[in-house]
């Protein structure tokens, strides 16, 4: 039997919340931000240009998107 | 004793550990088509997860992206994106099709897509395009392999006998061993490949800079422009930045060396665990390669073939041992590509066309040795490319998923049900146009040089505009044209029903 409804759209919150913080993270290393708002080497964390360690705490986040959804049963 | 003399040595010992595996796997493989070819679908969360990981990194994470950053800058860490969805889409879709895979019996992507478009033409078109694009796959392994191997032998080896030498020893322990043999050589690589990158990087940098706290700092002082974009050479642009994120990982997990891997683990649950900790280290292998390339751009300038940096420095830099080592596991990360690619090549061919349409009905033995009579055939056309043309690894990669990126259509309509359903015909001509349009975008037209301004038009990358239009094709004609039967949407959008959401 064909499914009711759509598997286009998450149907729990927590799938939702899912979906929604890991395309947030996902845009954060996208173009325009990137371009636009990270392209800088200053200032400077843990030594190492901004935009490097920038784009590194959003591959962390979305990474911890995807372990919370694993750890959740999703 | 000679440095090149103790690297070679140890490049090589590693080559005949890699042949002494394939025979053991041999010995333990049984005769089934499903052993030799699947693992018999009883892949762990561990020998999954190196081989994946091993897989996925080749010759581009180890040479290629080196080069891409001497040459592009800091643009290149853009690389953890398509990292880390690399693992979001195995969470998503890979488990998706696991599930129809082990329910109705796939062995190659083709046979998920043939049986859901019910048509031999939606296979035959998928087997192509999956073997054309991996091809060049292919060719990027041979060349990498050839650069450690002549490197290796300070330039005493010429660079086609060192590709053929490695490409011979792949072939060999995956003709032996099928397989498992590629499983259990990928275990070893896996591990050996990361660590061989991070302490020959470490090295490197402490050796060069007195740290990578020190190499940022002489970097920004004296070459601001390989720390923003768009780079030196004004490369990674918004357009090419996000048509490469597209790519390389929609792209590349649509590859049937890929796609195969999936179909082989043991649960479900192992390709969840497996989508949400593999990038981990698929994105982490790409920080000390920045350190190699940014930092080689200031100590060794003006390289002829970027590609060359990481070995080259270490040649010059670090000690033969080490080296030595080092560039095994560099071999590693080449093999454990090539030889995923030659098999899931073989099992495309051997399934898809040649037992399904050429000599059906034959023994499970008679297949077996098709197969590893294939992977010759393979092997001398990655030779041939190898030695006849030449690229920047990265950009051979990007295109050969650019062109398997073409599947992404077809296979959301099947793992994601929704009362719009894309058709046969709207698959088939989506495909086509994104083919067709790929090509123009990425080399004008064939005819007249009047269509050079098809060429990345507003600076965005081939990836896109094809994909884009083959999506708007796909969805358009799917509407005006005959579905799939009731009786086989009912039975494979209900099975992903019933994997994702439990029993209706």
């Amino acid at each position: 039997m064909t499914p009711d409804r759509s598997h286009c759209r998450p149907r729990t919150r927590n799938g939702r919340v899912a979906v929604v913080a890991f395309l947030a993270c996902a845009a954060l290393a996208q173009p325009p931000m990137v371009h636009v708002f990270a392209d800088r080497i200053e200032p400077r964390l843990f030594g190492a240009p901004f935009l490097f360690v920038y784009l590194l705490a959003a591959y962390v986040a979305a990474i911890g998107v995807l372990v919370w959804a694993w750890r959740k049963g999703l | 004793m000679q440095a090149w003399v103790v690297v070679t040595a140890l490049v090589f010992a590693y080559l005949i550990a890699v042949l002494i595996i394939g025979e053991v796997a041999r010995r333990r493989t049984s005769k089934t088509i499903e052993d030799f070819l699947l693992y018999g679908r009883k892949a762990g969360i561990v020998v999954l997860y190196l081989t994946v990981v091993a897989t996925y990194h080749s010759a581009f994470a180890f040479l290629g992206s080196g080069g891409f950053f001497y040459t592009h800058g800091i643009g290149f860490w853009a690389a953890g994106t398509w990292t880390v969805l690399v693992g979001a889409i195995t969470y998503v879709l890979g488990t998706r099709i696991w599930a129809l895979g082990k329910k109705f019996g796939y062995v190659t992507p083709a046979d998920l897509l043939a049986d859901f478009y019910e048509s031999e033409v939606v296979r035959v078109l998928v087997a192509i395009v999956s073997v054309a694009f991996t091809i060049i796959y292919i060719q990027v392994q041979a060349t990498g392999l050839g650069y450690i191997l002549s490197v290796s032998t300070g330039g005493r080896m010429s660079f086609e006998l060192a590709v053929a030498i490695l490409l011979l020893v792949s072939a060999a322990h995956l003709m032996a061993g099928g397989l498992r043999a590629v499983y259990w050589t990928d275990v070893i690589q896996g591990v050996w490949m990361y660590v061989a990158v991070w302490v020959g990087a470490l090295v490197l940098t402490y050796e060069l800079f007195g740290g990578p706290v020190a190499l940022w700092q002489r970097v920004a002082a004296e070459r601001p422009d390989l720390l923003s974009l768009p780079g030196p050479e004004g490369f990674f642009t918004p357009g090419i930045w996000a048509g490469m994120t597209i790519a390389l990982s929609f792209g590349i997990v649509f590859q049937p060396h890929m796609m195969i891997r999936w179909f082989t683990a043991e649960s479900g649950r192992t390709l969840k665990i497996l989508g949400a900790t593999t990038p981990v280290y698929l994105m982490t292998l790409f920080i000390p390669i920045a350190f190699v390339g940014i930092g080689g751009a200031l100590v060794m300038p003006g390289l002829e073939r970027p590609d060359r940096i990481f070995p080259e420095l270490l040649f010059q830099h670090a000690s033969p041992w080490l080296t030595g080592l080092i560039l095994a596991g560099a071999a590693a990360a080449a093999m454990s590509t090539l030889d995923s690619i030659l098999h899931s090549n073989m099992t495309v061919l051997t399934r898809d066309v040649y037992q399904r349409y050429l000599a059906p009905r034959r023994s499970q033995a008679h297949y077996v040795l098709f197969g590893r009579c294939i992977v010759v055939v393979l092997l001398a056309v990655g030779y041939f490319l190898s030695v006849e043309s030449f690229d920047f690894i990265v950009s051979l990669v990007t295109l050969s998923a650019t062109g398997t990126l073409q599947l992404m259509p077809a296979i959301c309509g099947i793992c994601f049900p929704s009362r719009r359903l894309t058709t046969r015909a709207g698959v088939l001509a989506g495909l086509l146009t994104g083919l067709a349009t790929l090509y123009a975008t990425k080399f004008g037209l064939p005819w007249t040089d009047a269509g050079d301004w098809l060429v990345q038009p507003l600076g965005v990358h081939e990836a896109l505009w094809s994909v884009a239009a083959n999506f708007l094709v796909t969805l358009v004609v799917s509407r005006f044209t005959r579905p799939p039967s009731a009786e086989t949407v009912a039975r494979i959008h209900g099975e992903v029903e019933d994997f994702v959401y439990g029993k209706r």
